[in-house]
């Protein structure tokens, strides 16, 4: 009699009570019949799979939580993953919101894409150094817009290693400074002329006043017949030294509030 | 010895040595063969196994 084997094959799933235990067992049932389509027997090949069910499920919790923290991220975070050599992999609505570039102009190329070229060589090359080695990241970016607008982004860069511990991921997640580092940029502006007043007052005013008072005190020590010219120079002595008084208030209210401010114009960013 | 092995016997071999439940069923349900695995799995004897029902078998909740 020849035997032929059915294709088709079966596949059930039973739950058995098994020291306490629900197993999850796969079967594969195939029908062998004769000729005549007759069914003779039948061969069960089972799988327990009990365990890849327990992942599963872990999996599954784990994708719930990572979804809710992907959520999250993309609400208020920049976020992108590079392969190993910078070139992005992906990016999320944020990235492509602020950068105002589309995802599929992203994917493929580099950051270099948003580079507002404030920044030096050294500085890149400094951070690639870190991250190729394992090290996180963060400083401080300024990065450019599609249509040609800067904004600043505190940025952290992740290596992330692959089974074997060989770096083939960069995360990096960023949030928006630009309003924070607008208003910086606005107080070292400040700050700048406030230190040009310093110097125009102690160079370019006091100058000036130093001389008039020089030559006036030689007038003064003069005999003047009339008593007018007498009034008029009395009357400018006390102008100028009026002048001399608080323009060397103002210097020195300059300096001491330069000195308890915490920024300073000399400070490179 | 196992030159003389026929090639019934060679891949009945093989099915015994499987780590997969193997069990061979007539069409209305009785075992006629079941691997190793099948028994240690179990807990059961080959003896105990062979000749009996799917449908009385090792789980009340099997369908």
């Amino acid at each position: 009699m020849k035997i032929k084997t059915q294709d088709e094959s079966v596949k059930v799933t039973i739950n058995i009570g098994r020291n306490n235990k629900n197993k999850l067992i796969e079967w594969t049932i195939t029908r062998i019949c004769d000729d005549n389509q007759n069914l003779i027997e039948l061969v069960a090949i089972g799988k327990d799979i009990s365990e890849l069910n327990v992942i599963k499920t872990q999996k599954e919790e784990i994708n719930t939580l990572l979804n809710a923290h992907v959520e999250a991220i993309d609400s208020n975070i920049i976020c992108s993953i590079t392969d190993e050599n910078g070139v992005i992999t992906y990016a999320n609505n944020k990235f492509c919101e602020v950068s105002k570039y589309d995802l599929n102009e992203l994917v493929g190329n580099t950051h270099n894409i948003i580079n507002s070229g404030f920044h030096s060589k050294d500085f890149f090359t400094n951070m690639w150094k870190n991250i190729s080695n394992g090290k996180v990241w963060e400083g401080e970016i300024k990065n450019k817009t599609k249509d040609g607008n800067y904004y600043w982004v505190e940025t952290v860069i992740i290596p992330i290693k692959d089974t074997n511990s060989k770096i083939n991921r960069f995360l990096s997640l960023r949030i928006l400074k630009t309003q924070i580092k607008e208003m910086e940029e606005e107080i070292l502006r400040l700050l700048k002329s406030h230190e040009d007043m310093l110097f125009m007052i102690s160079h370019e005013i006091r100058r000036p006043i130093t001389s008039i008072m020089g030559v006036l005190n030689i007038f003064n020590e003069k005999e003047f017949e009339d008593t007018e010219s007498k009034l008029m120079l009395n009357y400018l002595m006390e102008s100028i030294q009026e002048l001399d008084f608080h323009s060397r208030k103002m210097t020195k209210y300059i300096y001491e509030h330069k000195k308890v401010n915490k920024f300073s114009s000399t400070t490179t960013h | 010895m196992h030159k003389d092995f026929s090639i019934i016997e060679k891949r009945l071999n093989i099915l015994a040595n499987s780590t997969n439940l193997i069990s061979i069923l007539t069409a209305d349900g009785i075992r006629k063969y079941v691997n190793k695995t099948f028994c240690d799995y179990f807990e059961k004897t080959e003896d105990e196994l062979i000749g009996s029902s799917i449908f009385y078998g090792y789980s009340d909740n099997q369908k």
